[in-house]
Parts: C-alpha cells; structure tokens; sequence
C-alpha cells in the first residue's frame, strides 16, 4: 500500500520532467503526441534568437557577479560566526531564504527608488546577492564545523600574519562549502524571477524574465528547449558541489 | 488634513472621468479647504482646479510630488485601503490556499518520508533523487509542464491546477525536514516499545510520532512560507485571477503604480513570514544548546 503510494508519486514528480524533454525536441504540431516528429529546431532558435541569447547572457553575468559578491560578503562573515556562535545574526542572514522574495524585492524597489539609483543591473545584482547570500554563508559555516581555533592561534605564534592565516589556513578549510554555496547561490540568482521582474530595465532581461514572455501568451516550445538546457548546467553545477562535499 | 487628499489623487490618477469627479468634488466644503492649503504648496492648485483638465499643471510632476509629499509619511490610509473588502479577501484567501497546500504537502511527505527510511542504501539514495527533482529545474519550466499536461483535461485556470502546480512545487521542501527527522529516530525504542507490549498504533502513537514532531514543525513552517510567496504558479495555472497577495502587490507596482498599497500589503505579509520565522527560529536554535 504504502509502496503503490509512494511509486504514484514518483510518477507525479517525474512526468513533468519528461514532458520536458519529450516536447522539446518535438518539432511537429504544438503538443500533440500523435505527430510527434523528433528535430532540434527549438535548441538551434535559442541561438538565432537575439531575446533568447542575451537573455541566457544577462543572467550568467548577474549570476556570477552575484556569486562573487557573495563569496566576497560570506568569508568574514562565517569566519565571524563561527568564532561567536551567534543565533540572531545567523537567522537575520539567512531570513532571505525564508521570507517570500515579493517583501525583499518590493522593499530594494522603494530603496532605489528614493535614493535615486536606477543602474538596474547594479540593483538587481545587490537584491539578489541578498536573496543568495544565506546558501553561501550557511555552506561554508558547515565546512568550517570541524575548524579548530588552535591551529590558528599555533599559526600566529609561529609568526603567521592574518593574511598568511587566511590564504593557508582557512580558505582551504572553507573552500568545499564556498563552492556547494557558490553553486546554490548561482541556481538561486540564475532562477529568481520576482525580483528581477520588479527592478526590470531593458538591461536586465533575465532569462526567467524572457520565459514568463514567451509564456504568457501562447506557449512557444523553444521554453521547453531552454529549460532543459538549464536543468543541464543544475545538474552540473549540483554535480560540482557534491563531488567537493565528498573529497573532504 | 491628509485625509481628504487621497480623494484628489484618487480622481486624477485614474483619469477618465476626473474632471467631472473633481468639479463634484470641488462643491464640496472640505475639498475647497484641501485646494486652499494646497494652494500653499504648490501656487498652481486652484487655477488648476478652476480651469479644469486643460490646465498644464495637471501634467507637472511638481504637483503630484507634492500630493505624494503630503500624503505618504504619516498616514494609514494604505493600511484602511488594504483592510477592504477586496485585499482582506485576497490575503484571506492566500492564506487559506497556502494552508491547504501546506496541508496536502505535509499528508503526502509524512508517508513517503516513512518510505524514504525504509529503502535500502542505494534504492533510498535514487529515491530521493527523484524526491529532488523538481529543484533541478528552474521554476517557470515546472510551471510550463504542468500547463501542458493539464491542458487536456480542461483543467487550467481553476484552483485544482494552482493545488496540483504548488504541491509539485513544494513537496520537496516539506519531504526534506521529515525525512531528517525519521533517519535520527532512535530505533532500539521503539524495539522496547514492542517488547513492553504496545501495539502498533500504540508504538507510533507515543513512541515514533514525538520523535518526528520537529520534522513536521519545521515542514509545515517551511512550506507555509514559502507557498504564500507563489507568484508564477498561481497566476500562470490559475489564469491570473490576482488569488495571491503576490499577484495583488505586482500589480500595484507595476500597472496601477499605488506603491503606498502594494507596501501595506507586503507589510501584512511580512508580519506573518516574521512570525513564522520566530517560530522556525525557536524550534531550531533555543532549547538545542546543548546538541
């Protein structure tokens, strides 16, 4: 019983995934099983396709700028928490994860706003690295889990100064969170759509900003195309993650 | 003072029939007053007033900045206007939507959760592959797919699509807390258990149930929160009836441009993700000190 259950939802979570893939190389009548014709045509459009192309640019570049930052932010800061244990600054910094990103965006939208700062690749790059920051830190928090203070202190003894400790000590101990974060982050910025909706500009059409255009109306199968080449970089992405995870 | 300028803002921003509205409005006592101590502000107001729509000064930012200026810092009036009718019943419904999703989530993740732990090694490690599916997509694309295969059976646009979509959608983060929970369940119990002759239901009951309740806590939190936040899923399956305060808060910001509402409605919004939070920050950080 509990196994005829269980199967039926394996079912319920995997065929969406193969409708997916089945309709995107489907180059027949809109969706419809029966003429189903087996071609590429909606992979190769993403290509001759301006929108589709500098929307699968603008992200990769929000998402990498937004990963940097949050390598940049998240250092000191697990290094910081990890030295104090603190309960409250740890929730505020990973809040982002919890409250629905509509409140966060909403919020850097008045910002901006009022301050007069309309660079929108700047403030879409600053709302999101908020939004992905939390991964980052939490990820490397559980790296430097095992960290002990005393090599540290035996390294300022032997002369050691704290970029020395830095560089030799802790970002190697870091470096497996840093990435499984770093990759997470990437997925978070690379996927977020109600933020990047709200700050929207002519140079920061997302690529889940071009879907939702090709979605709204009529369905156009090159989304299905796209969404398994993102499902693609994920799994790679995931991938790299995991395999660091597992050599430390 | 304030409270009479929203009427005025009201009747121009909408456009239409405004001048009519406004020359209605302009008979009346206390809108000679607000034009009067507009007037103070900005020189053009009465003129305005008096020559009606043609004058240009209805299409300087100045003006409008000024009725922004005077409205917005120190009024509830955002808040009376989302405590109407029509917003309360939108975030009314949220809720309710989202406690129903939550619900179904949590009756499916509790049994398959169970499943999950009693897979062997391997098996369980495909399962909750699959499990975790759904995250290696990006969120419009499971959308879409479920667009497609509700398409045929005349489904779309109801409230049974935004369950099927959300609860897809969802699963993951609610299987994920009570699976954690049911692998660190100390089986040599519930072994005593069944030697001290409980039964099974009796076993479930006072032994392997407790031991799960901060799974579920932690699921129900999860999911609720997040669910709540939904704004591709409902509007693209459920045709964009505006059913979510999320719906409701981009449209105030993107089309109708009332900014102070779209705030008070995100500020509602946010009290409850707060309190959530609190209580997601209590069940996992106080009382665990000692782990």
């Amino acid at each position: 019983m509990l196994k005829i259950f269980s199967y039926a939802i394996f079912l319920y979570l995997l065929l969406p995934m193969l409708v997916i893939v089945v309709f995107s190389v489907d180059g027949g009548n809109y969706f419809k099983v029966s003429d189903f014709e087996f071609s590429f045509k909606w992979y190769s459009q993403l290509y001759s396709d301006p929108m589709w192309f500098n929307g699968i640019v603008t992200s990769f570049k929000i998402g990498i700028t937004t990963v940097v930052c949050c390598i940049l932010l998240s250092i000191p800061t697990a290094l910081w928490l990890n030295k104090y244990k603190n309960g409250v600054i740890l929730s505020i910094i990973i809040s982002p994860i919890i409250i629905p990103s509509i409140i966060i965006g909403l919020g850097w939208v008045f910002f901006f706003n009022d301050i007069g700062f309309t660079n929108s690749f700047v403030n879409v790059v600053i709302a999101h690295t908020v939004l992905c920051v939390p991964y980052v830190v939490l990820m490397t928090l559980s790296s430097l889990n095992n960290y002990d203070q005393n090599v540290e202190k035996s390294a300022k003894l032997c002369g050691a100064n704290s970029l020395q400790i830095l560089k030799d000590i802790q970002l190697p101990i870091m470096l497996p969170g840093l990435l499984t974060g770093s990759s997470l982050a990437f997925i978070t910025s690379f996927d977020e759509f109600i933020v990047a909706l709200l700050l929207l500009d002519h140079s920061t059409q997302t690529l889940p900003i071009v879907m939702w255009s090709y979605v709204t109306d009529i369905i156009s199968p090159s989304v299905l195309s796209v969404s398994v080449i993102i499902t693609l970089v994920y799994a790679v992405l995931i991938g790299i993650g995991r395999l660091n995870q597992k050599h430390v | 003072m304030e409270q009479y300028l929203p009427n005025i803002t009201h009747y121009a921003k909408n456009g239409g029939d405004r001048l009519e509205a406004i020359q209605k409005d302009l008979a009346r006592e206390d809108s000679r007053r607000a034009i009067t101590y507009l007037n103070h502000h900005y020189h053009k107001t009465r003129s305005m007033f008096r020559k009606g729509i043609d004058h240009p000064g209805w299409q300087d930012p100045k003006f409008w900045a000024v009725i922004e200026k005077e409205i917005k810092p120190y009024t509830f009036a955002n808040f009376q206007r989302a405590a109407n009718d029509l917003y309360l019943k939108v975030i009314g419904r949220t809720y309710l939507l989202s406690a129903i999703i939550t619900i179904i989530c949590l009756a499916i993740a509790y049994p398959l959760a169970y499943y999950l732990t009693k897979l062997k090694s391997t098996a369980s490690k495909i399962a909750l592959f699959i499990v975790l599916i759904p995250l290696f997509s990006s969120f419009l694309s499971r959308t879409v797919s479920w667009i497609l295969l509700l398409q045929p059976f005349d489904l779309m646009n109801t409230i049974t699509a935004i369950y099927i979509g959300s609860v897809y959608i969802a699963l993951p983060l609610s299987v994920l807390p009570i699976y954690l929970a049911m692998k660190n369940v100390d089986t040599d119990l519930i072994k005593v258990s069944t030697i001290a002759g409980a039964n099974k239901l009796q076993t479930f009951r006072f032994v392997y149930f407790p031991q799960t309740v901060k799974g579920i806590a932690n699921s129900i939190t999860l999911t609720f929160m997040s669910v709540t936040g939904y704004y591709i899923t409902p509007s693209l399956l459920g045709g964009s009836k505006g059913l979510f305060v999320t719906e409701q808060i981009i449209r105030q910001v993107q089309y109708t441009l009332n900014w102070g509402l779209a705030s008070a409605l995100a500020v509602i919004m946010l009290s409850t993700s707060l309190l959530l939070f609190y209580v997601y920050y209590r069940i996992n950080f106080k009382g665990d000190s000692n782990a």
